[in-house]
């Protein structure tokens, strides 16, 4: 699935998400493909890396996929995650985008489900646009992949 | 498949090592993260046994390059290797750009070897994919150990395929050969990117 996304519609994106922040009084949400690639982030909880927990969260969410397949179920289309600070909320919006929103207790499971659900809503035609795109040949650009130079990433004397 | 933002002008790549247990895969990301600046990469994250066996997946981000103003970044992911954990290799490969495919060169393990590269072509298929059109590389890991195969017996095995790729001998342990893999699989899945994409 190419995943190509154009400066209008990352702002939409971002704004719709910035919204359910408010709303939903979350403190982060990712939107990602299931193959890793975040697609939106907002918000952001010190310290953490929010790369690393896109990653992760897409590697659980494909597993919990994996368990509804062994044991016959179609698909779970929420999971939740409760800690004593943080708590998780996993949901499939549309078809192969997962939106992860980690909230405190100050709000609650109900608000986030709730808020979730409108913002799938809102994001469901500008994803489905996203998702339908393909990538066109590249016609004579400014760099020929002949010039793409051997060593892209430099090994550094000592220990980094 | 790429990533493309044209807001953020980022271009997100997926690099998968692969290949069977024990062949060195996660040695490889470990020495490239310590060898390379932290302007070029972030924090390696590692979903390990206790025993340093890859339970789910290794993962580097890098930042590889900039090409007509875009920056391009490629998350590197290692598969575990043992053969139960088979359905976490098929959720790692999906949507992957280029994959390196790490053997091992030891005598008693070329049967692993040939049984691991079946089986990534049987998830790739799986997930709709085919090594027709992905880039790879081949690295024959473990050099200095004294009971490997020669290298052209490995190609033999491995690399009789209708496109001959790149491959590398290595020690991964000493870093040897592993930047030279990198540097191929990234020029080769950069290569592909600029012919396919308008950028
Ligand atoms: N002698 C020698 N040992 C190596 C080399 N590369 C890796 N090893 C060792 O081989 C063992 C396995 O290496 P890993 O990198 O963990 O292997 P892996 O492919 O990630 O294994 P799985 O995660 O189980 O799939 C470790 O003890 C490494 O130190 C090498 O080039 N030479
Ligand atoms: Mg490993």
């Amino acid at each position: 699935m190419d995943i190509i996304i154009y400066r209008e519609e990352q702002f939409q994106i971002d704004e719709i998400l910035k919204n359910f922040l408010k709303n939903s009084g979350s403190k982060t949400v990712l939107l990602i493909t299931p193959s890793g690639f975040t697609i939106s982030r907002q918000g952001n909880i010190p310290g953490v890396n929010i790369e690393s927990l896109a990653v992760l969260s897409a590697g659980t969410f494909a597993s919990t996929r994996e368990i509804a397949r062994l044991i016959g179920e179609e698909e779970f289309t929420v999971l939740f995650h409760q800690g004593k600070r943080y708590n998780i909320h996993f949901s499939l919006i549309v078809k192969d985008v997962i939106f992860v929103a980690i909230f405190e207790n100050t709000t609650t499971i109900g608000m986030v489900r709730l808020f979730a659900r409108e913002t799938a809503k809102s994001l469901e035609k500008i994803l489905f646009e996203i998702k339908r795109r393909k990538r066109i040949p590249m016609s004579g650009g400014a760099v020929e992949p002949e010039n793409v130079k051997r060593d892209i990433f430099k090994e550094e004397k000592g220990d980094k | 498949m790429p990533q493309i933002n044209f807001a953020e002008k980022e271009i997100t790549c997926k690099v998968v090592y692969y290949g069977p247990g024990f062949s060195g895969k996660t040695t490889n990301l470990q020495y490239i993260n310590r060898k390379l600046s932290p302007s070029k990469r972030s924090e390696l994250i590692s979903i390990a046994t206790e025993g340093d066996r890859t339970l789910f997946f290794d993962f580097l981000p890098l930042k590889a390059m900039v090409i007509n103003d875009f920056t391009i970044h490629f998350q590197v992911y290692t598969t575990p290797g043992q053969q139960y954990y088979n359905a976490t290799r098929k959720l790692v490969l999906q949507g992957v750009d280029g994959i390196v495919f790490v053997a091992d060169s030891q005598w008693s393990r070329q049967k692993d070897n040939i049984e691991s590269f079946q089986n990534m072509m049987d998830n790739l298929e799986e997930n709709e994919m085919s090594l027709l059109d992905i880039p790879y590389v081949l690295q024959y890991n473990k050099r200095d150990l004294s009971d490997i195969a020669g290298v052209n017996y490995m190609d033999f095995l491995l690399n009789r395929r209708p496109r001959r790729v790149p491959r590398f001998e290595s020690i991964a342990t000493e870093g040897k050969g592993v930047f030279d893999t990198l540097n191929e699989i990234s020029r080769l899945v950069i290569t592909k990117l600029l012919k396919e994409s308008v950028v």
